[in-house]
């Protein structure tokens, strides 16, 4: 029963912040302000609280002792960085079939939060990683396809800063984020695949109550973070998109 | 400097005296400060950043609105 309730909300989540990402694109940019303060004011309570809650409040691991709590910020992490890229990926899906550059904006926010999202969760990994495997970093599937992940998603943003034609930019990086994505489901079945070093994911049945909910707040910190990050992102995005835009217009007209 | 940008810094810098406060008597407290510290960095960082450029740009947008009313 636990685990549908659970299942429940995190698709309730993930709609959620798909349909915030893609409301973007109609939105004023003061209702952005708006929501750019409402999302990073609740962020900065969330965050107060997680860090209360995991690092003082939670109890100390049976076997793993406190280093634990680097779970806190590690699992968290990857919420936001398969927020971001499942983001850039949907609205790489809809540039694709309107043509809106509104889609690409904010396929552009989702990658590069996603991408930052990515950066923490490998460093927090590799520093939880030395004191529970004895190691920084190994080639264990999961962190080979997190690695590759990062890659990809960095490469599509180089490869943006190449490419000056807004409407051949907007179409080649969509095709990228499209076929990058496919890595993302890779990834989380990763540890089931190929059983080596990384755990499978736990159960929340299986975890003591207060390190559920303390991991369960900063999860939610983290998810509000995200949309705060996308929605400044993206009026970021749209901003230098118009101006670019209207020097493409006067250049044509021009000539 | 933005106002986004002093408030992401504060509240960083907030979570790292919290962190140096409670975390060093715990077993393997370097590690789990290491990882504390680096991600607060790393998003206060990517906020100021995130500020400055939104900022630079609006600035630039009001200067040429201004240019063609003039």
């Amino acid at each position: 029963m636990g685990t549908v309730v659970l299942f429940v909300v995190v698709a309730a989540i993930v709609i959620f912040v798909l349909v915030y990402g893609m409301r973007l694109v109609g939105m004023s940019v003061s209702t952005m302000k708006r929501a750019g303060t409402i999302t990073g004011a609740l962020s900065l309570l969330l965050f107060a609280v997680g860090l209360y809650l995991g690092l003082v409040w939670a109890p100390t691991a049976q076997i793993m002792g406190d280093s634990y709590r680097i779970m806190y910020i590690h699992f968290p992490s990857w919420v936001g960085t398969a927020a971001g890229y499942l983001t850039a990926f949907v609205a790489s899906v809809l540039y694709i079939r309107t043509r809106k550059y509104g889609y690409d904006y904010v396929a552009v926010a989702g990658a590069e939060i996603g991408l930052l999202f990515n950066v923490v969760g490998l460093i927090t990994g590799a520093l939880w990683g030395r004191p529970t495997w004895g190691v920084y970093w190994t080639w264990d599937p999961r962190l080979t396809t997190t690695a590759i992940m990062a890659i990809t998603f960095a490469g599509y943003l180089v490869l943006r800063a190449f490419l000056e034609d807004p409407e051949a930019r907007a179409r080649v990086s969509s095709l990228v984020a499209i076929i990058g994505f496919v890595n993302v489901p890779i990834v989380y079945f990763s540890v089931r695949w190929w059983r080596t070093l990384h755990q499978v994911q736990s159960s929340p049945d299986t975890i003591d109550p207060p390190m559920v909910l303390a991991l369960r707040v900063m999860m939610i910190a983290f998810v509000v973070l995200f949309l705060y990050m996308l929605t400044q992102r993206f009026m970021l995005a749209r901003l230098r998109g118009e101006e670019e835009l209207e020097a493409v217009r006067l250049e044509v007209a021009g000539d | 400097m933005t106002k986004t940008g002093i408030i992401a810094a504060a509240a960083g810098l907030a979570a790292i005296v919290m962190v140096f406060v409670v975390v060093p008597g715990m077993r393997d407290a370097g590690y789990i400060i290491r990882a504390y510290v680096i991600t607060a960095v790393i998003f206060v960082a990517y906020i100021w950043s995130l500020a400055v450029r939104l900022d630079r740009v609006e600035k630039d947008r009001e200067a040429r609105q201004g240019d063609v009313a003039s």
